[in-house]
């Protein structure tokens, strides 16, 4: 694989290389993969604690895949602007607004030599007053679109095209399909079955717009229903 | 495996063909060559300890303290760069100080925690600072009972049963997995703590060293203390007994 000749630099700072690439932001999207699964193994550790769920507020929610502080920081700033939103406009943050804000602000990042990219993929995901449910996908680059399904992360590209067979031909899918469509996406790209305490689900849903994470028990309700279907 | 960052190593703000960040890994190096740290979470509080590392006869024995009481209910032991772990606990002195003049009662812990590690990760954004080399464990007590946190070089905390960094990390954390922790009082956690320390220490690379502990607990009130004077004493006599056995087998 060809690397730029541009002496080196475009690898240090945000800067195009002579191809036009920003390989900064490249390495950032390697950060996001590379982060891994979270050492669960660890028997000291309290597995309460350990979450890639955040809620921004009550209606709205993000999935951080990548480097946790990174995912952290990115959190508390997205926390902070939707509470001003509210505060200002008086209604409350849509979802892509607050995607385009994630996207926004790392953008800056690919520009402004001071700062790195944050090695997140965000996934925010709410129920617009107009639109019904929506799912936006923002990445280290300042990209962010719409999606009836996506993924991020190690396996992502199996993942993907997992979902793609299931959303083909654009099904209208129940809360129930909905949940376990995702599960089962997991389950056969992770290859292993897992137990209720292994992953953590967050939904939003029509009826109830509010962002909630499942519990492990409504979990085990729906890898039982799973597996009684295949 | 040491990787050598050849170039993508030189500022916090350069990402690897890989995706890593080496300056911030190699912070946490810095914390691994320190002396080793302990926190455990018993039953009925917090017990911390530290393995001071003695670098000359002239120190005074109790200077040079390790472990820093945050607030009335909790407290920081630091591992790694003295000096960084100075400026980490006082940003936990004024956060704390901030949210109960904000708030009015005392700071939940892991609010505490979320704002510290916030700080550290903030030191990996910005070319012109440097990660913090130093790691923190942090033990409070508040309105849900008992909660201990590691926070790393890299901002990343998370709530733990049991923890250590330091040159002894992984020998004590071996130690710890074997306790019951969740059916042991903090005055049985302080020889515990103690007989780990004398255990993971290196009698053939560090010479001499001194054991800081402290707690926060119901005895103490809830409120982060050094461990009682005759307590102390106790547990160190348990624990060179506890070595010696062990050096007879």
């Amino acid at each position: 694989m060809s690397r730029g000749s541009g002496g080196g630099y475009d690898r240090h700072i945000t800067i195009f290389s002579p191809e036009g690439r920003l390989f900064q932001v490249e390495y950032a999207f390697k950060a996001v993969k590379a982060a891994g699964v979270t050492s669960i193994g660890d028997k000291l550790l309290d597995p309460t604690s350990v979450t890639h769920l955040f809620p921004i507020t009550k209606f709205l929610g993000l999935l951080a895949t990548g480097t946790t502080a990174d995912a952290r920081t990115l959190v508390q700033q997205a926390r902070n602007e939707a509470a001003e939103f509210r505060f200002k406009y008086g209604y409350e943050m849509p979802v892509d607004v607050l995607a385009k804000w994630i996207a926004d602000k790392s953008q800056v990042y690919t520009q402004h030599a001071y700062m790195r990219p944050l090695g997140v993929v965000s996934m925010v995901l709410g129920l617009d007053d107009e639109f019904g449910p929506r799912l936006f996908k923002c990445d280290p680059a300042g990209h962010f679109f719409g999606h009836k399904a996506t993924s991020a992360g190690l396996k992502e590209q199996e993942a993907i095209n997992f979902l793609e067979k299931k959303m083909k031909n654009d099904p209208s899918f129940s809360y129930e399909e909905t949940v376990q469509t995702a599960i089962s996406a997991l389950q056969s790209v992770l290859q292993e079955d897992f137990k209720a305490t292994e992953i953590e689900v967050g939904v939003v849903r029509e009826g109830n717009p509010v962002f909630r994470v499942l519990s492990t028990e409504e979990i085990d309700e729906h890898l039982t229903a799973i597996s009684e279907r295949d | 495996m040491a990787s050598i960052g050849t170039g993508y190593d030189l500022s916090v703000t350069t990402f690897s063909p890989d995706g890593r960040v080496f300056q911030i890994e190699y912070a946490a190096k810095a914390v691994d060559n320190s002396g080793t740290v302990i926190g455990i979470k018993c039953k009925d509080g917090i017990v911390m300890g530290v393995e001071k590392l003695i670098t000359s006869k002239m120190m005074l024995p109790g200077s040079n303290r390790r472990i820093h009481s945050v607030h009335r209910h909790s407290g920081m032991a630091v591992a790694g760069l003295a000096a960084d772990g100075r400026q980490i606990v006082a940003r936990a002195k004024a956060e704390a100080a901030n949210y109960e003049s904000t708030y009015g009662e005392p700071i939940p812990i892991k609010e505490l925690t979320e704002r510290v590690a916030s700080y550290v990760h903030l030191c990996t954004l910005y070319w012109w600072l440097r990660p913090f080399g130093c790691g923190v464990i942090l033990g409070g007590y508040d309105r849900d009972g008992p909660q201990l946190y590691m926070i790393e070089p890299s901002g990343i905390s998370y709530r733990y049963f049991g923890a250590a960094i330091g040159k002894g990390k992984q020998a004590a954390k071996t130690e710890i997995e074997k306790l019951k922790l969740s059916e042991m009082t903090c005055r049985e956690g302080v020889l515990e703590i103690a007989k780990i320390i004398y255990r993971v220490h290196d009698e053939a690379k560090d010479k001499a060293f001194e054991l800081e502990m402290s707690w926060v607990c119901d005895e103490s009130k809830r409120r982060h203390e050094k461990v009682p004077e005759e307590l102390l004493v106790g547990a160190k006599a348990a624990a060179v007994a506890a070595l010696e056995e062990m050096d007879a087998d």
